[in-house]
């Protein structure tokens, strides 16, 4: 984040866009399906429109804090904890 | 002689298996063939905040030196250790190896390894690292993994780092109640401590997790010898199958990059802020207390989690104007709850005067007046007294918290954030190794 002027992400490309999950300042080749990619790898798999927060325990899929529960301290996305008894 | 760096990630998963279990092995293995360690196995932590992580998020690096011939004999035990060992069956374990040959690590790998612990890196940035470098790499499944073992092989901990010595438990125990002499760990931590670090809290024990992983304990300490001492002072109550002792960079901070503006806070970045108490906190379902900080360029929330304990007191003892350096790993925002940065530490800076009015006291009897109304001035109820020329009378009281740093409990911490016995400690590299630093 030294210069404002480049990519935050790949700090070479100029800035195009500003990713609308995280706000980061990025270059064209930063962006994946119109948001950053740093946003694309960490989306909430489940309801894909948040950011994850943990992935699951039981399935490890990447889930945010909606799409998951807390479970005896393991976090567990609302799929997993439908199927299993605790 | 080559020297060869061998980095390794991501091999565990919730149901068991540790990464750093599947490196002590390899040093049992790698010894066998009579290669020279040129430095102890590397425990690295990353990125706290990433979502990817299992536990504490760690990457491990082994450096040997061996004889050309050799060099493909030690990949293959490598490899073949990561397949018997790697919980490949999870779907979040991407496990990922990295070899590197040479004498100097590249400074684009340095760079990339920082970038690692204090920010959020994806797979394809660290396949280009890898192939500029000329690191050669296998991955397994999505090949996450590759991200923290090229980070490993990148840290060189020249400047600050810690030990940590590991023991492992017999496969028969794994998933059982771990067996200490609590006294043992009570004597070792008061013959220890500050030099050891983590052991105890508030008649805690924390140097045994608590999850199946195969770990026994582990002491961290300053120095390879401190913890090789502690460790001979622990009574196990169950066999140990082997232990290790790791330089790491837990308890250095090393995770955490000033930021000069609120505006620039990206979520899973793990900061350190300077920032303008901007609202009393409040205390919502769960205990956790949240608070909130300004700047020229806008506020966030800053959350003390329920198990900081008294460090929440800090925390509800701000008021609106106290300066403060707030230092803690940012969560993504969600319907619940805005962007917030998970307090890890923080630093007041400047106190602002906590001013109180009381009504004035009657100018004849002594007693607390009452108000007239609005503008109206005061009357006294006691003697019927009258005044509108009057105004309220102010106190500074004094705060019951101080311009200094603040830490939660042990037992709250990060692998990386540094503890009070560190403070303002650095530890410079050795140029050599304590013997004996594993068995086998």
């Amino acid at each position: 984040m030294s210069d404002s002027r480049i990519c935050e992400i790949c700090e070479k490309e100029a800035i195009e866009a500003e990713c609308p999950l995280c706000k980061r300042q990025i270059g064209k080749s930063c962006l994946s399906e119109n948001i950053c990619v740093i946003c694309n790898e960490t989306l909430c798999i489940n309801c894909k429109n948040q950011l994850s927060d943990r992935a699951c325990n039981i399935c490890g899929l990447l889930v945010c804090e909606d799409c998951s529960v807390k479970i005896n301290e393991e976090i567990i996305c609302l799929n997993c904890s439908s199927k299993r008894r605790f | 002689m080559t020297l060869l760096h061998i980095g390794i990630d991501d091999t565990d998963s919730p149901s068991g298996g540790c990464t750093t279990y599947l490196c002590a092995r390899l040093v049992e293995s790698l010894s066998a063939l009579n290669v020279n360690f040129v430095d102890y196995p590397l425990l690295i932590r990353l990125n706290p905040n990433v979502p990817f992580r299992t536990r504490g998020n760690a990457a491990l690096c082994l450096r040997v030196k061996i004889d050309d011939d050799f060099e493909n004999r030690v990949k293959q035990i490598v490899l073949e250790e990561i397949e018997r060992g790697a919980d490949l069956s999870f779907k979040n374990t991407n496990s990922g190896v990295a070899f590197y040959e040479g004498e100097a690590i590249p400074d684009m790998l340095e760079k990339f390894s920082k970038k690692a612990m204090q920010n959020i890196v994806i797979i394809n940035e660290a396949l280009k690292i890898a192939e500029t470098v000329g690191a050669e790499i296998c991955t397994f499944k999505n090949a996450r993994g590759v991200i923290g073992a090229l980070a490993a092989v990148g840290t060189l901990l020249e400047n600050d780092h810690t030990y940590e010595l590991t023991t492992y438990r017999t496969p028969e125990n794994y998933g059982k109640p771990r067996k200490l002499d609590i006294d043992s760990v009570r004597n070792m931590d008061s013959a220890t401590s500050p030099n050891t670090f983590c052991n105890i809290d508030d008649g805690r024990i924390l140097i045994t997790p608590h999850g199946p992983d195969p770990i026994l304990y582990g002491i961290r300490g300053d120095t390879a010898e401190v913890v090789y001492a502690a460790h001979n002072m622990v009574t196990s109550l169950e066999p140990i199958e082997r232990w290790v002792i790791f330089r790491s960079n837990q308890g250095t901070d090393m995770h955490l990059r000033f930021l000069p503006s609120i505006s620039q806070v990206r979520p899973y970045l793990s900061v350190i802020l300077n920032g303008e108490v901007s609202n009393r906190s409040k205390t919502i379902s769960g205990g956790h207390v949240i608070m909130q900080i300004k700047d020229h360029t806008g506020n966030i929330d800053c959350a003390a989690y329920e198990p900081t304990g008294a460090f929440r007191e800090v925390i509800k003892n701000l008021i609106p104007g106290d300066l403060v350096r707030v230092y803690g790993g940012v969560r993504p925002a969600s319907s619940l709850h805005p962007l917030t940065i998970n307090l890890e530490k923080i630093e007041i800076l400047k106190l602002a005067p906590l001013i109180v009015k009381f009504n004035p006291k009657c100018t004849k009897c002594g007693k607390r007046m009452t108000s007239a109304g609005k503008n109206k001035g005061f009357k006294c109820k006691k003697c019927g007294l009258k005044l509108t020329e009057i105004e309220k009378s102010t106190f500074e009281i004094s705060r019951n918290i101080a311009e200094k740093l603040y830490l939660p409990p042990a037992r709250a911490h990060r692998h990386l954030t540094r503890p009070k016995e560190r403070i303002n400690k650095l530890t410079k590299k050795s140029e050599t190794m304590f013997a004996p630093w594993h068995n086998p």
